[in-house]
């Protein structure tokens, strides 16, 4: 499609060689849209994980917490000579593959090993088996707290640090698996939302992750922190109940989590928009299976969705044109048959009674017609099917296709960016 | 998405931005954190700016802030400009911006006062004047850092330096500072205007003179 094209200039590819991260602005321009870049930028002006965190390899003294992988066992075709030794504290042991691995973890959902003392192909750094710790998947599917000393394989990298810090590490697994921690690792990492589904340590590490000190409100973001920590721990003692089931258990408490870490965050609801659509829409989408093949891009979008976009389309533009004497009502139609929509918006002047739909609205072929006639430019129907947005006088076309990626509230708001950008270039007054 | 048509009918949908831009800077300024008495001027800019991205009223606008944006296209002969804080829509096009340019004003070096005002007429408000910065829009923005926190005499200097030198600035004679038409109340906001060249609309200047805030002095 069209607007699928993306457009780097050199000084932003170098720019972004400049900066301290890996390059991104490739993977940024993969699913990220301009309104999502946006937002990515501003959570990259937080402080991130790396700053607290460190690596084995790391000597930094001033990061408290230590991020590392698990251990591997030794395989069949090891030599046991070359075996290496581990002790641990605890032989309590999880899998990767535990479905217990959710929020938060209990002894009784933990395996038991035979000894604290094993021999490994890797062995790995033995504090990150010590509690406080945080437990993630590295396909990043898994996040859980475990509040005592459990060990882990190589699928899973711990990351822990002093036991003063419980309530940090509480608060650091339920953003982990907030829906603005995955968001912002989708957009950023190298293979997620490319190729398998895998977020390397680096990126792990980049995540904006502001102690409650560093934020402009400490003593609310202290109060956020303590706040989460107590629901984690009341749902972690709640699922332990007998009749009790504990991935409701969990849902109810990543309700009330994902507000608190919105507000932590600063997300606006325009910005939480974009996380939303991001995560009902475009993660879904990516590398459909046989057990999920629901593709909600390209799932045709509903009555009800396609008025959503056109509502905010409308709020967006008439909250910009509020001093203006006129403003902006909307109407969407779509085939099915023919696989687009189409939505026109009409200015009207204030105190103008409520726009009615265009006659022709009924039928989309009688409409698109039309569209072919009132343009100067040539165009068939078929160019118009791929995206367009026709200015006819007091009227505004968009032509869509009908696939749910682009009847978003954030196709909507990118919609209403580009039609003021329009405006604003066209008559020659630029921003100013 | 293609745009086909001319949307000529739904240019007063959109009022200028310049009134939202120049309140949103004023705001921002408010939390600007204390800075060391010679703290180098992109330092200062890059605080502003992350201010300025984090505002929640910016947020909800039709543009993306930047910082140290690189103009791709000088005039010939012209080094390869950055353009200190930019407000750039999100349309593929580079011309359409509103550029805010920044100056240090009354710096402390090596004990000696400096007011820099040539500096900010000649690197900053000459920039516009001569297309580099913004020459295909009507508005430009100066931003001078004032670090000793006297406002009116760093205003007075730079109206001095731009008098001298109205001719260079394609002003009408005796080139001065005029009352802001969007800031009418603050005392910090002035305008200038220019007879550009290559158009025939007046370019205006908006100078915010802002006092910057220094750490207070250790007792």
């Amino acid at each position: 499609m069209p607007e699928d094209r993306c457009s780097l200039t050199t000084g932003e590819v170098l720019d972004d060689l400049e900066g301290e991260d890996a390059p991104q602005i490739w993977k940024q321009r993969y699913w990220a849209t301009a309104r999502d870049r946006r937002l990515i930028d501003r959570l990259l002006l937080y402080p991130r994980l790396r700053d607290q965190v460190r690596q084995s390899r790391e000597n930094s003294p001033a990061k408290p917490w230590l991020i590392a992988e698990g251990f591997q066992p030794i395989g069949q075709n090891d030599d046991p000579k070359k075996a290496k030794p581990l002790h641990l504290t605890s032989k309590l042991f999880i899998d990767a593959t535990s479905p217990y691995l959710d929020l938060f973890l209990s002894h009784a959902e933990c395996a038991q090993l035979p000894s604290k003392d094993l021999s490994l192909r890797r062995t790995s750094n033995p504090l990150v088996f010590r509690a406080p710790h945080v437990l993630v998947a590295k396909g990043f599917t898994k996040v859980a707290y475990a509040d005592f000393d459990v060990s882990f394989r190589h699928a899973l990298r711990g990351i822990s640090g002093p036991k003063e810090d419980r309530e940090l590490f509480i608060f650091l697994a339920a953003y982990l698996r907030s829906s603005l921690a995955r968001y912002f690792l989708f957009q950023t990492s190298s293979n997620w939302g490319i190729s398998r589904q895998e977020v390397h340590v680096e990126e792990l590490l980049r995540l904006p992750f502001p102690l409650p000190d560093r934020l402009p409100t400490p003593k609310r973001a202290w109060e956020i922190v303590k706040q989460i920590s107590q629901i984690v721990t009341t749902a972690s003692t709640n699922a332990t109940q007998p009749l009790v089931n504990r991935q409701d258990v969990v849902q109810a408490a990543t309700a009330s989590i994902e507000t608190l870490i919105d507000e932590y965050f600063d997300v606006l609801p325009l910005e939480k928009t974009l996380v939303d659509d991001t995560m009902r829409v475009i993660i879904p989408s990516v590398r459909p299976s046989r057990a999920n093949p629901t593709i909600p891009t390209i799932t045709p979008s509903t009555t009800e969705q396609q008025m959503q976009y056109v509502q905010r389309l409308c709020a967006t533009l008439n909250g910009w044109a509020k001093n203006g004497p006129v403003s902006v009502q909307g109407h969407a139609a779509s085939s099915s048959n023919l696989g687009i929509g189409l939505a026109v918006l009409k200015k009207i002047r204030a105190g103008d009674p409520p726009s009615a739909p265009p006659d022709d609205f009924g039928d989309l072929l009688i409409a698109l017609d039309h569209l072919r006639q009132v343009t100067s430019q040539k165009l068939n129907t078929l160019e118009l099917m791929r995206g367009a947005k026709v200015f006819d006088q007091d009227r505004l076309y968009l032509v869509k296709l009908i696939g749910q990626r682009f009847w978003t509230e954030t196709a909507a708001l990118n919609d209403a960016d580009e039609i003021v950008g329009s405006i604003l270039m066209q008559t020659g007054q630029g921003v100013a | 998405m293609s745009i086909i048509g001319t949307p000529s009918e739904w240019a007063d949908l959109i009022d200028s931005m310049v009134p939202e831009i120049l309140n949103l800077v004023i705001a921002s300024w408010q939390e600007m954190p204390p800075t060391a008495q010679d703290e180098k001027e992109d330092n200062i800019t890059i605080a502003l700016w992350r201010i300025l991205v984090q505002n929640r009223t910016a947020r909800g606008l039709m543009f993306q802030i930047r910082t140290q944006v690189v103009e791709l296209d000088p005039m010939p002969g012209e080094e390869l400009g950055r353009m200190d804080i930019a407000f750039i829509p999100l349309v593929p096009s580079e011309d359409i911006y509103f550029c805010l340019e920044s100056k240090r004003l009354n710096i402390l070096k090596n004990g000696q006062r400096r007011a820099l005002a040539s500096e900010y007429v000649l690197y900053g408000m000459l920039r516009f004047v001569t297309g580099q910065y913004s020459k295909a829009v009507h508005h430009g923005g100066m931003i001078g850092y004032v670090r000793d926190g006297n406002v009116s005499g760093a205003t007075s200097n730079v109206e001095d330096n731009i008098r001298q030198r109205h001719k260079e600035l394609c002003m009408t004679p005796p080139g001065a500072f005029v009352t802001s038409t969007i800031l009418k109340g603050d005392a910090r906001a002035r305008e200038t205007h220019h007879q550009r060249a290559h158009e025939t609309n007046l370019f205006r200047i908006h100078h915010l003179f802002m006092a910057t805030p220094v750490p207070a002095a250790k007792s």
